[in-house]
């Protein structure tokens, strides 16, 4: 019962600390995105790497395709289904593009060709240039499969 | 935009309207400004949900988004060699099958609609609320 609990204050916690820190700013890899521990000390992560640390390769707005994924394989895996449909896609406008700026969670894109980068390679969350994600308009189309 | 006592309106000859405005008035001017985010992941020019054989009616009243989405689910389903969903029912119960989509925002542009046209007085559809 204690331990129960304990695990559910836990969460809970992990929770409101993945609320707090949100997907601003780009930790680097070995830090656990929700908790900001290191990832070996953050025991989400080490009960179920994908779920928590997935979020490390990119921030969580738009790792839900990859969150879904799993969600997916787990169903399956635990008899719930037997076919899944899985994958995420994400909306972007203007308006949303500017208030990323606004959070520099976005690179600068007169920056980055001032310094002769290319679009395809703006978004590189881990190198030790980074400096921002470019977003994109996500779909099924990228992520998505039927798995049987 | 209501100005409250910071405005005085009155009556003039001939069906003539005055209004003053006072100091602390605001008034919206629209404006256009660039800011540095050129880059990032388009849908290509031209894609039209129709074209994948959604009816006409509900892609006048569908966010973009939700189509894509859409057209992306029957793109999987092709792609894994599935070209009738329901065929899978013969197979299995239909508990047995799953989605699992997700999204981190979506329907911004209906909810560009709800904010900015609705307050505009542009037309804007009546259930726009459940598309954003």
């Amino acid at each position: 019962m204690i331990s129960n609990i304990f695990l559910l204050r836990l969460l809970m916690l992990h929770v409101q600390v993945h609320q707090y820190h949100g997907w601003v700013g780009q930790p680097p890899l070995n830090v656990c995105q929700w908790t900001g521990q290191n990832s070996r000390r953050c025991l989400v992560c080490l009960a179920d790497p994908l779920k928590c640390c997935s979020k490390l390769i990119e921030p969580h707005f738009s790792a839900t395709a990859l969150q879904s994924l799993e969600i997916a394989a787990d169903c399956i895996l635990s008899g719930k289904a037997k076919v899944m449909l899985a994958g995420g896609y994400d909306d972007l406008s203007e308006e949303g593009s500017y208030e990323f700026a606004q959070m520099k969670a976005t690179s600068n894109a007169e920056t980055e060709f001032a310094m002769g980068r290319e679009p395809t390679e703006m978004s590189r969350p881990a190198t030790s240039t980074r400096a921002g994600v470019s977003r994109v308009l996500k779909s099924l189309q990228q992520s998505a499969n039927i798995s049987l | 935009m209501q100005h409250g006592d910071k405005c005085d309106i009155w009556a003039g000859e001939g069906g003539h309207w005055f209004a003053k405005f006072k100091k602390g008035a605001i008034i919206f001017v629209p404006k256009a400004f660039k800011f540095t985010r050129t880059v990032a992941g388009q849908i290509p020019t031209g894609w039209a949900a129709g074209r994948y054989g959604i009816p006409d009616d509900i892609v006048a009243q569908t966010d973009r988004a939700t189509l894509w989405a859409l057209v992306s689910a029957a793109e999987a389903l092709n792609a894994s060699g599935i070209t009738d969903p329901y065929e899978l029912y013969q197979h299995m119960h239909p508990s047995d099958v799953g989605t699992c989509i997700g999204s981190g925002m979506g329907g911004v542009s209906s909810l560009a609609q709800m904010f900015k046209d609705r307050r505009d007085e542009k037309h804007v559809q009546n259930d726009i609320f459940q598309e954003t």
